[in-house]
């Protein structure tokens, strides 16, 4: 059958709208709680149905396309998804958010990830895109009484909206040089001028070549722009304050796996050598990010800007590994970014649940003497923190040696000696956390409240597990992203 | 199937430290006991390794199994005779400080005795790794129990000391790191007995040896990067000082002697002439800073700073002695890690006993000390015979290592042996400072008079360190033998040629 390999979508897709349409005439208060679950659990549930077929290609239309990569990712992110509504009611119920429209914002951003990363055409994957960020837009702003919010969102949208205009204007030089929208198009058309190709300089680029890497250039700003990229990092900071700790924990997230997936799909080693000038762009944006983003972390004294400023590092981690456009350098960048976005996404829900005298936790010094009043907190924290810095025996460690391999590997070193000088930098900001929990003594003991409940404390104790296990023993997960990327 | 012997005491470690953490329920006595059982345990673990032990070229009771395949990473561990002294000097000190716990700490004892456990893994672990990369595991891995300890039960200013340690350590690491998967690349896999096959350019040498030197060196500490040493030791508690300057200090010597002396032995030879000279700097300047300090631990961080300016002079003196002279270059090797062992017997003792006494008066100042003699007799005997050791003195563990160095230093260079046979006379001059102005004298402050002399646990505990020192100072054959002839294997390979 055609949809065969979609069903996930589908059942995602038609339960949300059941549940908008039957919240009208259904007065229980936790209807849309418990069926956002079944929904959710059930389409995870199908997904794992389908382990078997996946194999085969499986198409829908010329738009989608189920493959190992897609399949995966999807996996990651409906279990993630599942992760993250476990917290969501905790937020509504303490923010006094509208509860179904909460579900049903948090459900459809879910879903356009899960297109997303089955897209094969540009003009699905703009569709998609904006499926999954319009619902994320909404959701910093949900906060409805908060004016702090109510101007991150404008922020975002806006830039957003001019990145994603960037990104409708690439596609267009993109569809005047290959005369399609589909990508297998674009690799006919890569391959077949790949050997015209003649390097060095501007000059020489036939006009085919020339609108091809203009619009190549233009998707990856947009995307740079959306993984939040040294130079295109503005919104980033603004956003990750303004919102809630949920939203934060989602934006900084899934979105970047998704990205990354798109960026593997489209920046195949053809393509990219077609591209004029892109190699150099990535490498560029990936030490601009890395130092950029440690030397800016050093001197925060939120917690949310902290991070925000610290995932720039991690991004460009990530871009030094993409830029080598090889297997190695794809699967140490999947491998990464799978790692850094459940670190984060523990992190971020972690201070998430902690209350400062009935506040948020927003400064650095909140967190002082979190280890005397709250010790399996803070032991959470600081295994997702050493892991961040890449300390061995914890997940981190081991991703990072992965990352810095691959790119001695493809004969990278100096990019290498940059990765782990640049870690020696974010050190200094992690130990602070760090000697803030667990070495200093909170001014008034009773201030910090943790809110927690047993599942989620489950969810953290799984996170906490899965950092040491992956920290041992990661040899499960290498092998099987670099079976999936290649 | 044999018994993975070595699995068995790098996890007797990890072992106890959980074992440690799930008695939360169970009185501080209780803590006590099976902290004290577990850490004599595995004193009786590494002497059976010694017993075990037989004197042959290679490596022994090598394990190996499948760890990372994907990036050729594998678990392997293996010892030799260098291995094996360092491996029993860490379960004693381990022992030791322990027991130092039981005798003076109080209050969340717990996470103490898994800190101290989960330290003493790590360091099997580095003592035994013959992969690259699970080396450079267990020596980050290492970094982490000791930051905690530091920044958790030490002094006032323990925030900061706890961060200059973690910061200093792991930036020289992050280098190291490179280097090793470097030679993973090159050698297509992490075992130590391929790097050391490794055929490398004179360039790509000196840049190994530069970002191992880095790392080892903070470790050690060397000269110019060892301000984090002293800072760590005053606010570490006394079972802190004694495993820092026992144990964690000997991984950066070992570290030479495994990384920097077979795999890069051009860049050595090259570089040996900068390396000397920065010991011999270490051994001068940093005993001149060690004889004007106030601060006792201090003082004593100094001292250690400075015999490891011994140790790495005859490392590299290796490299700078006259053609033919094989006796005498295995001679300096023996000397240095002879110097590595005795010194961490020696310097935890003066830190335990020292500990002892700082518990009682509550000061680190030499001048609220003086006249402790006349109320703790017993107690300022032991500290005299440590602070000997230290010195160097004939029949002292202290007195072999130095004697060897110096003796090979002679044989290399004659100016070389002139600068270094100062430090006997530093040592003599601030170790005896600091007994002039603790121990002899009048009682000058009024807290020392209602002192009572060390009971029959510390007693012992003092008799026990008391015995190693002057035993391996009058029979030193008992750890030669062990190392010897690793040692002539070691230096087979540190002086073969490469390019």
């Amino acid at each position: 059958m055609v949809l065969d390999g979609f069903m996930t979508e589908g059942i995602l897709a038609v339960g949300l709208l059941i549940l908008l349409l039957l919240k009208g005439f259904i007065q229980w208060s936790s209807f849309s709680r418990y069926f956002s679950f079944l929904v959710f659990f059930l389409s995870l549930f199908v997904l794992c149905l389908h382990f078997n077929s996946v194999g085969s290609l499986n198409q829908l239309g010329t738009l989608f396309v189920m493959d190992p990569v897609a399949y995966v990712a999807k996996v990651c992110i409906l279990f993630l998804g599942c992760t993250l509504l476990l917290f969501l009611d905790g937020y509504i119920e303490r923010y006094h958010l509208p509860e179904t429209e909460s579900y049903f914002l948090f459900g459809t951003q879910i879903l356009g990830m899960l297109l997303c990363v089955s897209c094969c055409h540009w003009i699905a994957l703009f569709v998609c895109l904006e499926l999954m960020y319009l619902p994320i837009y909404a959701l910093v702003a949900i906060k409805a009484q908060d004016k702090v919010a109510q101007e991150s969102a404008c922020k975002y949208i806006i830039l957003s909206a001019f990145s994603t205009g960037v990104l409708l204007y690439g596609i267009g030089f993109l569809y005047a040089a290959v005369g399609s929208f589909s990508f297998y198009d674009m690799f006919a058309f890569v391959n077949a001028i790949q050997e015209s190709i003649v390097h060095n300089t501007w000059m020489t680029l036939t006009e085919s070549q020339l609108l091809f890497s203009t619009g190549g250039l233009l998707v990856t700003v947009s995307l740079c722009f959306k993984l939040g990229v040294v130079p295109f990092h503005f919104w980033v900071r603004d956003v990750y304050e303004g919102s809630l700790y949920f939203v934060t924990a989602l934006i900084s997230s899934l979105p970047k796996l998704v990205l990354i997936v798109v960026w593997l799909r489209i920046f195949s080693e053809h393509t990219v050598s077609v591209i004029y000038f892109w190699s150099v762009a990535v490498f560029i944006m990936g030490i601009l990010s890395l130092f950029f983003g440690n030397l800016l972390a050093l001197a925060q004294e939120r917690v949310r800007s902290l991070l925000a400023y610290a995932s720039f590092a991690n991004m460009g981690f990530v871009l030094l590994a993409l830029g080598m456009v090889n297997p190695i350098g794809s699967q140490a960048a999947v491998v990464y970014i799978v790692g850094y976005l459940c670190t984060v996404l523990l992190i971020f829900l972690l201070f998430g649940s902690i209350t400062v005298k009935g506040r948020d936790l927003v400064l650095l010094d909140d967190l002082k003497g979190l280890a005397f009043t709250h010790p399996g907190t803070a032991l959470c924290s600081s295994l997702a923190i050493f892991s961040l810095l890449g300390v061995p025996p914890l997940a981190g460690f081991m991703f990072k040696v992965n990352l810095v391999m691959s790119l001695i590997n493809s004969n990278y070193v100096s990019f290498a000696v940059l990765v782990v000088l640049a870690t020696v930098l974010s050190a200094y900001y992690y130990i602070n956390l760090i000697n803030l929990m667990y070495f200093c003594v909170a001014d008034d003991h009773d201030s910090i409240e943790v809110h927690v409940s047993t599942l989620q404390r489950w969810a953290f104790s799984f996170f906490a597990f899965a950092l040491m296990f992956f920290g041992l023993y990661p040899q499960g997960l290498f092998a099987l992203v670099s079976r999936v990327v290649s | 199937m044999e018994t993975p012997i070595l699995s068995l005491l790098l996890f007797h470690g990890i072992f106890a430290a959980f074992v440690m953490l799930c008695l939360n329920q169970c009185s501080e006595l209780i803590q006590k006991i099976v902290a004290l059982v577990l850490s004599f345990s595995g004193v009786l673990l590494a002497v059976n390794l010694v017993f075990l032990y037989v004197p042959s070229v290679g490596f022994q009771w090598v394990e190996q199994a499948s760890w990372i395949p994907s990036i050729g990473a594998m678990y392997h561990l293996g010892a030799d005779g260098i291995s094996v002294g360092l491996i029993v000097l860490t379960f004693f000190v381990v022992f030791v400080s322990v027991c130092a716990v039981c005798c003076m700490e109080s209050g969340q004892l717990l996470q103490v005795f898994a800190l101290v456990f989960f330290t003493q893994a790590m360091t099997i672990g580095v003592f035994c790794a013959l992969d690259g990369l699970l080396f450079y595991f267990f020596w980050e891995a290492g970094l982490l129990p000791m930051y905690l300890y530091i920044g958790r039960f030490g002094g006032e200013q323990r925030q900061h000391a706890s961060k200059k340690y973690f910061l200093f350590t792991f930036f020289g690491s992050i280098l190291f790191l490179v280097s090793i998967l470097y030679l993973g690349y090159r050698c297509g896999g992490f075992s130590l007995l391929s790097f050391y096959q490794a055929s490398l350019t004179f360039q790509e040498q000196q840049w190994l040896f530069v970002a191992f030197t880095l790392a080892f060196a903070i470790k050690l500490p060397m000269f110019p990067v060892h301000s984090w040493l002293p800072d760590a030791h005053t606010q570490a508690s006394t079972a802190g000082s004694m495993l820092l300057a026992a144990i964690l200090l000997k991984l950066g010597g070992y570290g030479f002697l495994r990384f920097n002396l077979p795999i890069t032995p051009d860049a050595s030879y090259f570089f040996a002439p900068w390396m000397v000279s920065v010991s011999l700097i270490a051994i001068i300047y940093i005993g001149f800073v060690a004889v004007v300090q106030l601060d006792v631990k201090r003082l004593i961080a100094y001292a250690s700073i400075s015999h490891m300016g011994m140790v790495t002079l005859g490392i590299f003196l290796v490299y700078l002695m006259p053609e033919n002279s094989q006796n005498y270059q295995k001679m300096s090797l023996i000397g240095s890690v002879f110097h590595m062992i005795s010194h961490g017997f020696t310097s935890s003792a003066l830190f335990l006993a020292f500990g002892m006494l700082y518990s009682r008066m509550g000061s680190r100042m030499l001048t609220d000390y003086g006249g402790i003699m006349r109320v703790m007799p017993v107690l300022s005997a032991f500290f005299m015979l440590y602070v000997l050791s230290n010195i160097g003195f004939p029949g002292t563990g202290g007195f072999v290592g130095d004697f060897l160095i110096l003796l090979s230093a002679v044989a290399t260079d004659f100016r070389i042996a002139v600068i270094a046979v100062f430090t006997l006379l530093l040592s003599a001059a601030y170790s005896l400072n600091l007994v002039r102005h603790v121990f002899y004298g009048k009682v000058t402050n009024i807290k020392a008079l209602s002192l009572v002399d060390i009971g029959v646990s510390e007693k012992l505990l003092l008799m026990g360190l008391s015995v190693v020192i002057l035993v391996i100072g009058l029979y030193p054959e008992c750890v030669v033998s062990i190392s010897e002839v690793s040692i002539v294997e070691l230096l087979s390979l540190a002086v073969v040629r490469k390019v």
